[in-house]
């Protein structure tokens, strides 16, 4: 019966064919000029029109995992860490793994859109293609209907850029080596950088595994030099990974060694 | 007891792969999808309001999305008995079939506004039925169950209409006196298609497989066991060409697919959908000139708690597309369908009513023409490995009054997952009418350890 398609296979294949016809040429007529970017000014005040528009978006793309009000409690939300972490944010809980601000603080409007854009590997999608105009306006749904505290326009974390080559050397990496042993990461992370194996919890009691540092794409902030910097200095609120700020106050640049440490586990 | 068996389900990795996402993200457990799955499924394969999200790996060519990786599009899916048992009466089988069903599957988008899906299926002893009222077991390679493109209308109707800027998004999501509506589609879906996904109860996404029925020399010795609220349930109907069809062969709107169009389209919790196919599983061949009209509307509620639900209407008009005696006849069937998912418990049933109209006076024996089924399925997700599932199968034939015989069948079955996309599962199916010597009643009881596998 499947290949039995000589009566009408012409007759369907005209339909198809018309109809992409149609609706290519429909749709390419009816392309937009997508204008200039849109004006960033004054990226974090939330304006009504915006954070209406922002609810929109959120309630067709966000609803599933973050719930209604925004608890993380979506349908969808529990399947993506059966019994086990990692969970959607509860945004009222005003604890966010992924900011530039000090540890314990809250984001920036600019750190919800990064975590909207990039998404998070193997949990969260990137809304990249929604547009920096619909992610920001979603960022200020979030924060004025969930959050409902002013958010930090700036940090008090000095982040120093990276100088020379962005790959590490034998030098570098050694001296992140030494950073590595001295702060601890080994109790968690291993010696290797591969995880000791134990199990930790998050801040909801479910089950966390330390990060596998020879594995990028197990880096829920970012794999970018930048990415990485920014997880060492802030750490991850809400799990046991705590920021290194203050252990580097003052002398910055050294977290670039730690960095390039890091870079050398995967070979990049 | 070991048998690979035909779960009618279907998983994508190629979307994880895509999204760099985990198999979790749209499903339950494969293939059950949750909330933002239906969603995504809705959006035509892409995440709501997002047009292609992730385009890393995707070439554009003009409005045309190349992409540059195989495997974002392909997967593949195997799935059978390692052994296969029944008893209950004389003569007990033991049945080793080893893949039982393997699918093929390209999927994906060509534009922001158009998607596609194509499905190649082998399978193994499936019972068909053929003229003179017999059937066969034919192993077959073909186009699978859904063979369709999709196309988003709204960006053409929005051109259509001459809705842009802001007059745009009022259109995407509407208006209410109290509030925003959210809008997506209208889609429409070309080709073979199964449009029961949208349903409360989608057929194609239940974790306990179908149970293939056994023939022996053109004779239905053992009828399948499938989800009877969406079976035949007549005994001694045929398609309009004369073929026969088993009473417990999933029909209609819940077919396992059929040539046809169809259109579907979501204000706010609501769900429309109408279409128009072949009906009876009639292939590509235009059998049906009339065509079979169905519609369904799907009310979704939740979204928050962990919970989510919905409840859906179908009526299907099935239109001289089956035969009594060797008169055309319609087929009329309407029913109901729900959805509750809470935490890790997911309970779906239905109950489908169908009724033979116009049946003709002098027709060679008494004939019940109405009949009904009820189907109740529950899910529960016992660790993030072990998904335990129930299934309560209620079928009130209709058809010849001589032939028929109605079946009430538990199924329980333990899948046991090492990976998102591979699973061991272990299943016992129990026939609670009894064995007898009718082919619905001498679905003996029936063990199965079963792999499921997708790439």
């Amino acid at each position: 019966m499947r290949f039995k398609i000589l009566e009408t296979s012409l007759r369907w294949a005209s339909i198809l064919i018309f109809s992409l016809l149609f609706f290519s040429s429909v749709m390419a007529s009816g392309q937009q000029d997508p204008g200039p970017m849109h004006d960033m000014r004054n990226m974090e005040e939330p304006v009504a029109a915006d954070v209406a528009t922002g609810r929109m978006i959120y309630r067709m793309t966000c609803i599933h995992c973050h719930g209604l009000k925004g608890r993380g409690d979506g349908a969808a939300a529990i399947f993506i860490g059966p019994y086990s972490h990692p969970r959607p944010n509860d945004f009222t809980a005003g604890i966010f793994k992924f900011r530039s601000t000090e540890s314990g603080q809250l984001p920036m409007v600019k750190d919800l859109m990064r975590t909207i854009r990039e998404g998070i590997p193997g949990v969260m999608p990137s809304f990249r293609n929604l547009g920096e105009k619909e992610i920001r306006q979603v960022a200020l749904y979030i924060s004025t209907e969930f959050i409902r505290q002013e958010l930090p326009t700036k940090t008090t974390i000095e982040y120093v850029e990276h100088v020379g080559p962005y790959t590490y050397s034998v030098e570098s990496a050694r001296r992140g080596k030494e950073l590595y042993t001295k702060l601890g990461c080994a109790a968690c992370h291993g010696l290797d950088g591969r995880g000791t194996g134990i199990t930790l919890q998050d801040v909801r009691g479910l089950h966390i595994m330390p990060v596998d540092l020879t594995r990028q794409e197990t880096f829920g902030n970012g794999i970018s030099h930048e990415d990485i910097y920014r997880t060492i200095m802030t750490g991850l609120d809400g799990t046991p990974m705590p920021g290194f700020s203050d252990q580097f106050k003052g002398h910055e640049e050294n977290a670039w060694n730690l960095v390039h440490y890091i870079l050398s586990l995967q070979g990049r | 007891m070991i048998s690979l068996f035909p779960s009618s389900g279907f998983a994508i990795p190629a979307f994880a792969r895509k999204y760099d996402l985990s198999c979790t993200s749209c499903h339950t457990k494969p293939p059950r999808l949750n909330a933002f799955g239906e969603a995504f499924h809705m959006a035509g394969f892409q995440i709501p309001m997002v047009r292609e999200g992730e385009t890393k790996k995707k070439r554009n060519i003009g409005r045309v999305w190349s992409e540059t990786d195989f495997l974002n599009i392909f997967s593949f899916r195997a799935n059978g008995n390692l052994v296969e048992s029944f008893q209950g009466s004389n003569p007990d089988e033991t049945n080793l079939t080893f893949p039982r069903d393997l699918e093929i599957y390209l999927a994906g988008t060509y534009t922001d506004e158009i998607s596609y899906f194509i499905e190649l299926d082998h399978e193994a002893g499936a019972v068909q039925g053929i003229p003179g009222g017999f059937f066969e077991e034919k192993s077959e390679f073909g186009i699978g169950k859904e063979f369709f493109l999709m196309v988003d209308l709204q960006p053409g109707l929005r051109t259509l209409f001459g809705a842009s800027g802001e007059t745009m998004t009022e259109m995407t999501h509407g208006k209410s006196g109290t509030g925003h509506v959210m809008f997506m589609g209208p889609m429409v879906m070309i080709g073979k298609i199964d449009p029961s996904t949208n349903f409360s109860y989608p057929t194609n996404r239940q974790f306990i497989p179908n149970v293939p029925g056994r023939v022996d020399s053109g004779i239905v010795e053992r009828f399948g066991l499938t989800p009877y609220a969406f079976a035949s349930k007549f005994f001694g109907v045929k398609t309009a060409e004369g073929d026969s069809v088993e009473v417990t062969r999933e029909v209609f709107y819940n077919t396992p697919g059929d040539f046809g169009i169809d259109l579907h389209a979501m204000m706010g919790n609501l769900l429309v959908q109408a279409g128009a196919m072949q009906g009876l599983q009639s292939g590509s061949r235009d059998v049906n000139p009339k065509k079979d009209p169905y519609l369904m509307a799907r009310l979704n509620f939740g979204q928050q708690s962990y919970t989510s639900g919905s409840l859906s209407g179908l009526i299907y008009w099935g239109n001289d597309t089956a035969m009594v005696d060797k008169n055309l006849v319609n087929w009329l069937r309407y029913g109901f369908s729900g959805n509750l998912k809470y935490k890790y418990l997911d309970l779906y049933s239905a109950v489908i009513w169908d009724v033979i109209r116009n049946l003709p006076a002098g027709i060679s024996s008494p004939f019940d023409r109405t009949a009904n089924g009820f189907t109740l399925e529950g899910d529960y997700l016992a660790t993030d490995r072990l998904l335990l599932s129930i299934r309560y199968d209620q079928l009130n034939a209709g058809g010849f009054i001589s032939e028929k015989a109605d079946g009430k069948v538990i199924a329980a079955q333990a899948r046991f997952y090492m990976r998102d996309n591979f699973s061991f599962y272990l299943r016992d199916s129990y026939n609670l009418e009894g064995v007898g010597t009718n082919a619905l009643q001498n679905f003996r009881n029936f063990v199965a350890l079963g792999i499921d596998f997708d790439l």
